[in-house]
């Protein structure tokens, strides 16, 4: 018979004291909880962007009094100006895929979860943990001063293509003072991320707690993992970039700006430069980043898949493998970004079947959820219908990218809605819907109580339903040849009959929106008035289930648990209950 | 009959238990987490991980290099100032001085002084190098070749501004206690040789690739 271990814990207190406690915290926990209230600020900010947006595109030229208190040059009389749309639109686009789809999945999920899943009292480097939270802090008020400061935000999209990003106020309004701070923004981004990566690779291969080998690891630690890894590789090049285009801006020299251009009738005195030299560099830090945007969502899914349908991942060596794939793979592609900048096509060629080649594991990602699926006992918490609605989107975003890496399709699609669409199935709205599985299911480890399943499965349905509304139809739009980063389309006779449609579309973007608000009133009143949880509720497997809820200020209380088996040990024949948690010693056979 | 007994209570380790071999080195010191270790390799792995990222960065710069020159067409080649070949003696110098403080303990602090001066006379003909470009009337914005040129050469010099602090940080230490074998000794070792490799392939890439 196993004896168990009797450990004195080696007891210490938490930091006393509101600052040290909440504010410039050095607990994991507490930072990840920052990152994550800091999304859920960027993504009310963003959608109320888009809300403004999807109301321009169905109705220009409606006044909107408040528009013209607000924003007195953006909207003369209450009425959008094209460049002000366009603010609005790289003010979203940046705030969507930095600040909600790149902070809450990984920084702050993975914040909270990655040293509790691995048995660690902390992440490796407590301090650099903070900094990174602060700096990412800095780089949203930078970004958001953009809207405030003379010429309003940059006009240049979440891309920021130079010359016109590079040029200063000459090339339009926004792209002064707000284009700087724009990519000031980033650059600190940058290095927020960096350090966030190199915490939580550092973590991961130095932390784990006896017993946890890395086939022990739950998935949503691989993907974590690995999208640390892409962050470290990915966000230098986005750093060099940022250097390169602030010089431009401030110091004058000529990286990305080519000789001969004449703005405004204005020679430019500028020479030497590439502007397609940023489109390198943009999309060799871009692809990656949709991934990391999306592999914590596909960690989340599988983890939420195995304990709701109570039974082991489907093939969970595949999936580690899958994960570590695509984080390859995602690093020569970025040229399927560039099909119309003019490359060889031998060039788009080799692009074209690197990016076809994601599909394989993307499809082993796929088969193994569905596998894991068939059969199980599914229970259809809200958590569970999240994260198959991940599945959804991420199947549907995934085919269409199929069309899109075929370089001769692109030349058609390209620029068009046929691209907003995918991006947003395959990158925003799977993320979110990552982000919001990973709430459901984890909200009662952090805050000891549940949310709301009522509300929640209504939140749900609109949800679901109401992303496929906005985004489904803007394929057929893209067919028709619907241009995208259009403030209206009035002016074309060709898209006279795709109006009723942008109608359509806003109205269910207006439905879906204000759904949210169930979402929101559901978080805030359960931290206070939810059903009291269990340390267990889900009868989940990892070892953050082991633990009080919300954890102690050291996790395990000073002491490090041992692992013994794997992460989804569910209705495992012949076992006393329907799941085996990692840290359970071997069952023993009793006969009698 | 066989039955399955209930499965037995949960097993824990002390965090200092010699038993689990992956985080605890027994060191004691642990950062928020008072006599909690967390092991002291962590520095090393973060540190050749930070490595990484400088790499992406300065390939990141030296990929643009190669794209501009080729095809600017308002590529004016700047002429190198002499004194860069000084420069990077010293700044190899600094690196032997380093190794040396590591192997002769008890003179440690007499050649990491050295290395950390060395580091600052480094620093100090970059800055000379500049000067001299500048009185030629070559600045950052004067065409490509020259942008690239304080481009890199202030890239570099800003990384080994993070390593000299730690030079003279561990050198202040040393003077009251043995730090040879210190943890920060040996990876401020590691990035000042990185610093230093880095160098010469700048230095090569702005002598030859023209
Ligand atoms: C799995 C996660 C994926 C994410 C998060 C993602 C995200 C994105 C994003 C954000 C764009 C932006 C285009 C723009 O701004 O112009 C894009 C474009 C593109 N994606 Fe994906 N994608 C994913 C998977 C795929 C797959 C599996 C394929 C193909 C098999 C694919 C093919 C493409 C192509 C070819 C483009 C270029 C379209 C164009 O610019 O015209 N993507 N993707
Ligand atoms: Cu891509």
């Amino acid at each position: 018979m196993t004896e168990a271990v009797h450990v004195e814990p080696v007891v210490h207190q938490a930091p006393q004291g509101f600052i040290r406690k909440y504010i410039f915290s050095l607990d994991h926990k507490v930072i990840g909880i920052q990152y994550y209230l800091l999304a859920l600020f960027s993504v009310m900010v963003g959608m109320l962007l888009s809300v403004l947006m999807r109301f321009n595109l169905a109705w220009p030229g409606t006044e909107v009094p408040i528009l013209e208190t607000l924003f007195p040059v953006g909207a003369p009389g209450g009425i959008m100006t094209p460049e002000f749309y366009l603010s609005l639109m790289t003010m979203h686009g940046t705030i969507m895929v930095f600040f909600v789809l790149t902070t809450a999945p990984q920084s702050g999920f993975g914040n909270y979860f990655l040293p509790l899943q691995i048995g660690a009292p902390d992440m490796a480097f407590p301090t650099l943990n903070m900094l990174s939270f602060w700096i990412t802090f800095v780089s949203l008020l930078v970004l958001l001063a953009a809207f405030v400061v003379t010429g309003g935000a940059p006009i240049s999209g979440w891309t920021g293509y130079p010359p016109l990003s590079a040029l200063g106020e000459i090339a339009g309004p926004g792209l002064g003072t707000g284009q700087t701070l724009w990519v000031a923004s980033i650059a600190l981004f940058c290095v927020a991320s960096l350090l966030g990566a190199l915490n939580f690779i550092t973590t991961t291969i130095d932390l784990r707690t006896k017993g946890m080998s890395m086939m022990r690891l739950p998935l949503t630690v691989w993907a974590w993992f690995v999208t640390a890894i892409l962050a470290l590789l990915a966000f230098g090049v986005l750093l060099a970039a940022g250097v390169l285009l602030l010089l431009d801006r401030v110091v004058g020299t000529s990286f990305f700006i080519p000789a001969g251009l004449v703005v405004s009738d204005q020679m430019i005195n500028h020479k030497g430069g590439s502007p397609l030299l940023w489109q390198h560099l943009f999309w060799f830090f871009g692809h990656p980043e949709v991934y990391i945007a999306i592999l914590p969502g596909m960690g989340v899914t599988s983890q939420i898949l195995s304990t709701f349908a109570r039974k082991p991942i489907f093939g969970y060596r595949a999936m580690a493998y899958a994960i570590m794939a695509i984080g390859l793979v995602s690093f020569i592609v970025w040229g399927h970004h560039m099909f119309l900048s003019g490359m060889s096509p031998y060039s788009a060629m080799v692009f074209s079947l690197t990016t076809t080649a994601v599909a394989v594991p993307s499809a082993i990602k796929t088969f193994n959820w569905l596998g894991t699926l068939w059969g199980g006992r599914v229970r259809f918490t809200t958590a569970m219908l999240f994260a198959i609605g991940f599945v959804s989107l991420f199947v549907t975003g995934g085919v269409s990218g199929l069309f899109l890496n075929q370089p001769s399709v692109d030349i058609y699609l390209h620029d068009t809605y046929f691209v907003v669409a995918h991006f947003h199935m395959i990158m925003g709205v799977a993320a979110i819907f990552g982000i919001f599985a990973a709430t459901y299911y984890w909200f009662p480890k952090m805050f000891a109580r549940h949310l709301s399943e009522r509300l929640g499965k209504i939140h749900f349905w609109i949800t679901f339903v109401g992303v496929y509304s906005i985004f489904m139809p803007m394929h057929f739009l893209g067919v028709m040849g619907n241009p995208r980063r259009y403030a209206e389309f009035t002016a074309f006779e060709f898209l006279a009959d795709v109006v009723p449609i942008h109608e359509f579309i806003s109205i269910a973007a207006f439905v879906t929106i204000g759904a949210q608000l169930l979402f929101a009133v559901n978080f805030f009143w359960s931290i206070a008035r939810g059903k009291i949880a269990e340390i267990n509720p889900w009868s989940a497997t990892t070892l953050e289930w082991t633990v009080p809820s919300p954890p102690p200020h050291d996790n395990f209380g000073g002491r490090a648990p041992v692992v013994h088996r794997g992460p989804y040990e569910y209705s495992v024949p012949g076992a006393s209950r329907d799941f085996i948690l990692q840290s359970e010693p071997e069952m023993k056979v009793v006969h009698q | 009959m066989a039955t399955i007994a209930p499965p037995p209570p949960l097993e824990y380790l002390s965090t200092r238990d010699p038993d689990l071999p992956t985080w605890s080195d027994g060191d004691g010191e642990g950062d928020s987490h008072g006599p909690q270790a967390l092991p002291e390799r962590r520095y090393l792995t973060g540190l050749l991980l930070g490595l990484a990222a400088v790499v992406m960065f300065f390939t990141a710069l030296t990929s643009a290099y190669v794209v501009n020159q080729g095809i600017s067409g308002q590529w004016e080649q700047v002429p190198l100032p002499r004194i860069l070949w000084a420069s990077t003696v010293i700044l190899l110098l600094s690196s032997l001085a380093i190794e040396k403080a590591r192997r002769a303990k008890k003179h440690f602090g007499r050649w990491w002084e050295i290395a950390t001066l060395l580091g600052v006379l480094f620093l100090s003909a970059q800055l000379a190098a500049f000067r001299r470009l500048a009185s030629a009337g070559i600045y950052m914005d004067t065409n490509p070749a020259s942008s690239f040129f304080y481009l890199l050469t202030g890239a570099h010099a800003i990384h080994l501004l993070g390593g000299l602090t730690a030079l003279l940080y561990i050198w202040i230490r040393s003077r009251r206690e043995m730090m040879a074998d210190h943890i920060a000794v040996k990876a401020t070792a590691i990035y000042w040789h990185f610093m230093d490799g880095l160098w010469l392939w700048l230095f090569l890439l702005l002598l030859l690739w023209r």
